[in-house]
């Protein structure tokens, strides 16, 4: 079937299109060039007067596996005041903070995204993430193994393994758990915590292992690097939200010696000692160290006021935070010699100075760092905000006046010691087409997604352009996802199932030798059992797999 | 109509290795089973369990549909035409792997049903406590490397066959430990401890006390753990002094797990008595490091709850009569809406073993079950289903809830596994 979208207002940083009246094609799921005369179109959408763009891409939301079950477990208040019914085409569903898995999948094809990324997926954890990603409807989906707290790591790196070593292991694990980047998460501060070491910052020893953050970030950014993957190391540094991180994570941009590296949900870590209350923005002096350092790109991970609930691999942060718990209850969990989680559920507000100012933090970098394809558009799901935030989030970067009054609705010292105010920037439609489709997709490999040239994959979003961006963005026109029509004025109206992204680096197999004989003497799960076969997320045709090329760099 | 399904001609022995054991929540992953044809045995552990689960041969069985023989399809078809006219009915049992929860609740969601699973109090006693107050956990690997302490309460583990082997006197740890140096303290009323007698014949500590009154006796360790003075001389028959000595030990450890058994807190409001457990595991990691351990889940019940989570938002329990879920931890009981007539029509699936049978009813009954399983009366329909990770592959969860783990096929079976009936009952209704 040849389907014709016709006449809307195109942006597609990828191909350098800037706001332009043109024609797609889409036939059999993919973007084609311009049919001869004589071939007949199926179907036309006039799309005049409509803003078209690539699926919109999210790299880092927590939408699947250990800790967000134990979220929604945790949580039934949470579920109870966001029911969702059975649709004639839809499951049941539930959830704000946490939202249930085919409701997930409804939400973000509803906002126009077609690809979320599950960013902390332990290895041990890893059937259970591809389990329910496979019922996360409509959008792809594709997960960050978790690696640095693990102790065969750790082990490699005390006894100073070389790096081919590490590189093997950390191949071997992505294609185990079937992966398509690696994260790392308080690097040896979840193993530390285990040891009852309570805070560990970048060149502090691991307790037992004497190894620190800073030799962990390097061995993996390099793992990383050398095998070719294309997303650089996904990075949740040290000390998340302890007053005066901002060094930390200045040290951490340093630290990564020129190797390319992602700094995730950075709002969390941009935080100075300053003022009467010892609490004050670092975001100039992140942003103006990320402007100067092309080897790092960032996501924001803003947070909103109001209810939502924090999950995370970190212990050591979480634990820290325990007091905070909003309703007062809290999951912490040492995992599997593996990693570990933490559950805390959590209430912004903006008349509280912290988070206010956490806030006002996040829309300063967002506007402070000045390339838009190093800077992501996120919440860190669920923990800043709900993704269903998203309009509300792009309309402060787009509207100078609404972002002004917000401002002036939130704690007053806050807003005072903000730098908010004094800056002008407005994002374009086009900087956001950067942020939320061609840089994600380039960030992460993805051939032929997050653009609409010819030969990428159908995924396309339409918005009718509105003064208001949240109700533009809240409720496209029209989604489609590799082709098909699912969304129809912000609703779903076709369910389809989404493909897995992953990665599969080469390596020397003799690893796993070391490794089935560590894990048959100090695990309960056998090497055969850890790895998630292809069938499984296969299942018989529902499923798909993507794989995505990687370019090892040899090593001189 | 029973005969034997073993293939007439003599097969050749195959062993499997790796095989996952579907027959309690720990989900031994490290068996090896010899197959000759049909037949199984597991020969890495003399694990009761699992060498009575792997021995089960199949039977070739007929469904049954009002207790005469039918064609799988008559019986699904009948299966179909008795949901259709249901107001309420109850989806119950559920022992079965991920595929077959998921199936049941898209059924359940199709005709307004309710979701529990035959160990439903058990599971609702500990996730209770987890809703009301939260929980520091650990994991079965993290136990075998690190626990040097280990507090049972109100529990032996002994339903758990392989935990002291696996989790407690294993040879070798990550740190160093001399795992045989273990201290374990029981806590509660007739418990076997011979389990945890160390290698070198080092007895544990026993402190014995009526189950109904555990909580007592951790709310006062809990007090004295937070530095508080105890005024009773004695709490739940045990003494002051006792309760002392156990908190210094428990303080002096460097990573302590305290475990239970849902399951066997089987009194009114055991809820709270898990609550109290993990307020303790809570106020010792103000100063050292402690997690909690719960032995339960087993039969499907791990997996039920995680799907059930995932697909709908509440662990167990969900009803879908309003279009959307509707989570009652008390009243969407089994045993209680049966005994209020608040169902019209029961589905009950027992995939894994010929012991789950379903509680007596009048509503018209839909049993998915194993081939051996014995009724008293005749169901109206009746389908003889495979067993997960015999027959068929498939997925569970393990006790301490992030661990999954896949099921192998070892043989193979005429009957159908509980998922694809489950979906063509669906089908049907569609």
């Amino acid at each position: 079937m040849l389907v014709k979208l016709k006449g809307g207002t195109v942006y597609d940083p990828m191909m350098g299109v800037n706001g332009k009246k043109l024609d797609i094609f889409v036939r059999d799921g993919r973007i084609e060039p311009k049919p001869t005369a004589d071939e007949r179109i199926d179907r036309e959408y006039d799309l005049t007067g409509l803003v078209v763009m690539a699926g919109a891409i999210d790299l880092h939301t927590h939408i699947g596996g250990g800790k967000l079950n134990i979220a929604r477990m945790l949580l039934p208040e949470d579920h109870r005041s966001a029911p969702v019914a059975r649709g004639p085409a839809t499951r049941a569903g539930s959830g704000h903070a946490a939202p249930t898995t085919f409701t997930t999948g409804y939400r973000y094809a509803e906002m126009g995204y077609t690809a979320c990324f599950e960013p902390a997926m332990l290895p041990v954890n890893a059937r259970q993430v591809h389990l329910e990603l496979a019922d996360t409807p409509i959008v792809d989906k594709g997960a960050y193994a978790l690696l640095g707290n693990d102790d065969f790591l750790l082990r490699l790196l005390a006894t100073g393994r070389e790096q081919s070593v590490v590189n093997d292991y950390v191949a071997w694990t992505i294609e185990a758990t079937q992966a398509v980047g690696v994260k790392v998460v308080n690097p040896g501060g979840i193993s530390a915590f285990k040891f009852n070491q309570r805070t560990l910052d970048l060149d502090q020893p691991n307790p037992h292992y004497g190894v620190t953050p800073r030799r962990v970030l390097q061995a993996l950014a390099r793992a990383v690097y050398e095998l070719g993957i294309q997303h650089p190391l996904h990075v949740h540094g040290c000390n998340l939200g302890v007053p005066g991180n901002v060094d930390t994570t200045l040290a951490t941009i340093g630290g990564a010696g020129g190797l390319p590296i992602h700094l995730t949900h950075v709002q969390f870590h941009s935080y100075g000692r300053e003022g009467d209350r010892g609490f004050s923005s670092g975001a100039a002096r992140i942003a103006e160290a990320v402007n100067a350092t092309p080897n790092v790109t960032l996501d924001v991970g803003q947070i909103m006021f109001g209810r939502t609930v924090t999950a995370s691999a970190d212990t050591m942060a979480q634990y820290r935070n325990r007091s905070y718990a909003r309703p007062a209850k809290w999951v912490s969990m040492d995992i599997e010699c593996d990693a570990g989680c933490g559950v805390v559920p959590f209430r912004y507000r903006d008349r509280a100075f912290v988070n206010a100012l956490q806030w006002a933090i996040g829309l300063e970098l967002f506007l402070l760092v000045n390339d838009p394809w190093r800077v992501f558009l996120t919440t860190d799901h669920p923990n800043g905000a709900p993704f269903t935030s998203y309009p509300h989030l792009i309309r402060l970067l787009m509207d100078r006046g609404f972002r002004n009054d917000r401002l002036a609705a939130i704690h007053p010292e806050a807003a005072r010691s903000s730098t908010l105010a004094s800056i002008g920037r407005e994002y374009t439609l086009y900087e956001i087409a950067i942020m939320t489709r061609a840089a994600p997709a380039n960030i992460l490999g993805l051939r032929g997604r997050g653009q609409l040239g010819d030969g990428a994959a159908a995924d396309i979003t339409v918005y009718r352009p509105q003064r208001n961006k949240e109700k533009m963005f809240a409720q496209p026109e029209y989604v489609f996802k590799d082709g098909e029509l699912v969304v129809r004025r912000g609703r779903v109206v076709k369910v389809t199932q989404g493909c897995t992204h992953t990665v599969r680096p080469e390596y020397d197999r003799r690893i796993e030798r070391s490794l089935r004989a560590y894990l048959d003497r100090y695990h309960t799960i056998s090497l055969d059992n850890l790895r998630v076969g292809d069938g499984e997320i296969l299942e018989g045709g529902r499923g798909r797999l993507e794989l995505h090329p990687c370019q090892p760099v040899s090593r001189g | 109509m029973e005969q034997p399904s073993a293939a007439k001609r003599p097969a050749k022995a195959s062993a499997a290795r790796h095989v996952t054991c579907p027959f309690c929540a720990l989900h031994c992953d490290d068996l090896t089973v010899e197959g000759v044809g049909a037949r199984l045995k597991v020969t890495s552990t003399d694990c009761p369990k699992a060498a009575a689960g792997f021995a089960t041969e199949p039977v070739r069985v007929a469904p049954t549909v009002a207790g005469r023989p039918a064609t799988l399809d008559a019986a699904i078809t009948a299966a179909a035409e008795i949901l259709r006219g249901a107001r309420a009915p109850l989806y119950a049992g559920l022992a079965c792997d991920v595929a077959g929860m998921r199936a049941v609740i898209a059924l359940a969601e199709r005709t307004g049903g309710i979701v529990d699973h035959l160990h439903g109090d058990g599971l609702m006693r500990n996730i209770l406590a987890l809703q009301d107050s939260g929980w520091i956990m650990t994991t079965l690997a993290e136990v075998r490397n690190r626990a040097d302490l280990i507090l049972f309460v109100g529990t032996d583990a002994n339903a758990y066959p392989r935990f002291y082997e696996r989790c407690v006197w294993n040879d070798r740890s990550l740190f160093g430990m001399d795992c045989g140096k273990r201290e374990l303290v029981f806590v509660g009323a007739a418990l076997d401890t011979r389990a945890g007698i160390a290698p070198d014949g080092r007895r544990p500590t026993h402190i014995r006390c009526e189950q109904r009154r555990l909580g007592e006796v951790i709310g006062a360790l809990r007090a004295l753990a937070a530095g508080r003075r105890l005024e009773a001389n004695s709490v739940a028959g045990v003494e002051r002094r006792v309760l002392g000595q156990l908190v210094e030990r428990l303080r002096a450890a460097r990573y302590g797990v305290v475990v239970w058994a849902p399951a066997e807190l089987a009194y009114p409001h055991a809820e709270l008595t898990i609550e109290s457990v993990c307020a303790l595991v809570r106020t010792l990691n103000e100063t050292t490091r402690f997690g909690g351990l719960a032995l339960g889940g087993d039969d499907g019940g791990m997996t039920a709850i995680n799907v059930c989570a995932w697909q709908t938002g509440y662990p167990i329990r969900v009803g879908f009569g309003p279009g959307y879920p509707v989570y009652e931890p008390a009243l969407h009981a089994t045993a209680r809406l049966l005994a209020e007539g608040a169902v019209d029509r029961m589905l009950w699936i027992a995939a894994l073993s010929p012991k789950h049978r379903p509680p007596a009813t009048r509503v018209p009954l839909v049993v998915l079950g194993h081939p051996r399983l014995r009724l008293p009366r005749a169901p109206a329909v009746f389908i003889p289903v495979a067993t997960p990770g015999l027959d068929h592959a498939g997925q569970v969860f393990r006790c301490d809830t992030v661990v999954a783990l896949p099921l192998a096929k070892l043989r193979a079976s005429p009957l159908p596994d509980a998922a694809t009936v489950v979906e063509a009952i669906d089908r049907r209704l569609g």
